[in-house]
């Protein structure tokens, strides 16, 4: 079933650029699109200047501690604030726990940083198709090289 | 009124203590290849440049070595290199790194794109032709300083680097 409109997105990382990317991307897809850009997990979950707002999407870019536990908390805590929303994890980091939890941990989409711009348009494609995503290097390693790189 | 005597101070020091500028000549910045792993970056920075300059490009390349051997690139020039991939820290590598790119694409602007800090690429700015050394978590209002500081011929430190070097300098060397 197709999802409403994703109009409200936060994203989290360190660099202003990745958000300025990323909005050049999804405004491709909707023009009333509005990204919220916040530097780390700490001031997304402490800013007054947050205190009101929902958000449709929130995509956590900013570099975490390993394994996933961190990460899984970051979604748990971002849920709980500003409410259920969808979540795309844009790492550069591999983690095959993380696309193991996918769906019971919250997360629609496990992107790479270093993928193309065209697989971030399919990433957001698969979130307003309500679909979950994961990135052909993602999608590689754990299934192609899956079991080497377990620990 | 001393506050306003310290800003002038600051700033009469930071001219001072620029790095010499390499390029002293207005230029248009039109021609711009980005070389990073992260293909956002480029989109982001074609945003930020179409919106100063309506005729600027900006071209991609993930890493150096592909930009010094890609066929599409064989005879391309650029106004401005932009590069996020080389070493964070200053080294024979990156020097010889910024000598190749400008050789092979007409003498561009570089602008070194990173996220760590080393001292050593400011003091050695201007011998190693690096014109404009910014941090990756600068907004991107540095960065529009940085391109419209770049067009008008001058050098440019962004202020997180700025800031380290100029006044805690001493105390962050190696």
């Amino acid at each position: 079933m197709p999802s409403p409109l994703i109009n409200n997105i936060l994203v989290l990382d360190d660099m202003p650029t990745i958000a300025l990317g990323l909005q050049g991307i999804f405004c491709s897809f909707n023009e009333t699109v509005h990204i919220e850009h916040i530097e780390n997990i700490f001031t997304a979950l402490s800013s007054k200047s947050l205190d009101e707002k929902k958000f449709d999407l929130a995509v956590i870019g900013e570099q975490l501690g390993s394994p996933s536990d961190d990460l899984l908390r970051t979604v748990a805590e971002l849920q709980h604030r500003f409410g259920p929303m969808k979540i795309m994890v844009y790492s550069p980091n591999y983690d095959h726990s993380l696309l193991e939890k996918m769906e019971t941990s919250g997360i629609d989409a496990y992107v790479h940083k270093y993928e193309a711009v065209a697989e971030i348009r399919k990433a957001f494609s698969c979130l307003l198709a309500g679909e979950p995503y994961i990135s052909p290097i993602y999608r590689t390693l754990y299934y192609e090289y899956g079991l080497m790189m377990r620990k | 009124m001393w506050r306003a005597l310290s800003a002038t101070y600051r700033i009469t020091l930071y001219l001072v203590t620029m790095p010499s500028a390499t390029n002293q000549k207005p230029t248009s910045l039109d021609k711009i290849l980005v070389i990073d792993d992260l293909p956002l970056i480029p989109l982001a920075f074609q945003e930020v440049f179409r919106g100063i300059n309506q005729s600027a490009v900006v071209e991609y390349s993930e890493n150096i070595f592909s930009a010094l051997s890609a066929r599409a690139y064989a005879s391309a020039t650029f106004d401005l290199i932009i590069t996020g991939s080389l070493q964070d820290n200053y080294s024979e590598h990156l020097q010889q790194a910024v000598t190749e790119l400008k050789k092979k694409f007409g003498s561009p602007l570089i602008m070194v794109y990173s996220s760590a800090y080393d001292p050593v690429i400011i003091e050695k700015m201007a011998a190693t032709g690096i014109d404009a050394y910014v941090h990756k978590y600068e907004s991107i209002e540095e960065i529009r300083k940085a391109y419209v500081r770049l067009g008008k011929g001058s050098p440019y430190v962004s202020e997180i680097f700025h800031t380290l070097y100029y006044e805690y300098g001493q105390g962050v060397r190696k």
